[in-house]
């Protein structure tokens, strides 16, 4: 298409307000189908903070538990030495027990029903107590 | 409602994935109240009936609504909205026509496209459009009527660019050949 095609590529404005006007002269939409639809999108969108919370619940606990217990490790292994970390600590394999890995024992700790995750927090947290030499869960 | 939101279809949609119940339900009702004479008119045009026009509303906005959670996975706009309601407000036009025909014991014809049926008192504007092919139709009146740009249009009738074009160009020039439009606006 060469240039002399452009002005070819717009309909006279006097069309083009007659093709809006025909169109637009259409029945306009009533109360009662606004509220169906918004009614419905209130329903919907209702089930979302029951939805969230119970997402937080599932997580809230393990999290906040394996978080502590593992920071707790963090101050009191860093001033042991790093030799002292127990490799079985290092939950997700990085080399370095950090944040990341209560996080990864959280997970682990909610998707796992035989309580093994959830034992080794709590075994964990003893050592850090007690300040035992690391030894790893069977 | 209050005063008009001024916030962006992106900010509302990404309120409908994110936002709790009350500013969700917000957000979605500013989309619906913005985008709704729009559904309203696309499905007038395939539906030809007001009561099939309004059941394809209701469709289209519950379309939208199941892609946002918790059902749907949440929505990312890559172009205008109005793109991805049109193709969506079509075919609920057109299934409310299938359904209603079933309805009525009439032949089950499959409606691809704008109807051509202009009344027996059609107004010189319905004749002239009659007049073009279905395709050539659609986009002069997604152009012309509701402002899209070609670039939307291909979006929403998910052709090539080119082929908006090509059907765009024909369509002007036969409309701008038609005696019934040289006629209506005179001299």
């Amino acid at each position: 298409m060469d240039d002399n095609d452009q002005e070819l590529e717009t309909l006279p404005p006097a069309l083009v307000s007659r093709l809006k006007a025909h169109d637009r002269a259409q029945p306009i939409v009533d109360p009662r189908t606004d509220r169906a639809v918004l009614d419905a999108a209130r329903a919907y969108f209702a089930q979302r903070p029951a939805m969230m919370a119970r997402h937080r619940r599932r997580f809230a606990m393990p999290l906040g538990a394996a978080a502590a217990v593992l920071l707790a490790v963090f101050v009191v292994t860093r001033s042991l030495g790093p030799e002292s970390v127990a490799l079985a600590d290092d939950v997700d394999g990085s080399g370095r027990v950090d944040i990341l890995d209560a996080f990864a024992l959280a997970r682990a700790a909610r998707d796992d029903a035989s309580g093994v995750a959830a034992a080794r927090i709590e075994e964990l947290g003893y050592r850090v107590v007690a300040l035992d030499a690391p030894r790893s869960l069977p | 409602m209050g005063p008009t939101d001024r916030r962006s279809d992106e900010e509302l949609v990404a309120i409908c994935n994110v936002g709790d119940a009350h500013e969700a339900a917000r957000a979605f009702e500013t989309l619906y109240r913005r985008h709704r004479d729009f559904v309203l008119r696309v499905a007038r045009r395939f539906t030809r009936d007001r009561e099939l026009a309004l059941d394809a509303l209701q469709e289209t906005f519950a379309y939208l609504l199941r892609k946002f959670p918790p059902a749907g996975e949440g929505l990312t706009l890559t172009a205008r909205l109005s793109t991805l309601l049109y193709p969506v407000a079509k075919s609920s036009a057109i299934d409310a026509v299938r359904k209603a025909r079933r309805y009525v014991g009439v032949g089950d014809e499959v409606l691809a496209e704008l109807p051509a049926e202009p009344a027996a008192e059609a107004q010189p504007i319905d004749a002239a459009l009659a007049a073009l092919s279905p395709e050539r139709r659609e986009v002069v009146t997604l152009r012309f009527v509701d402002d899209l740009s070609l670039a939307e249009i291909a979006i929403a009738l998910d052709v090539p660019l080119g082929t908006v074009k090509s059907r765009l160009h024909l369509a002007i020039r036969e409309l701008r050949d038609d005696s019934r439009i040289k006629d209506l606006l005179g001299p």
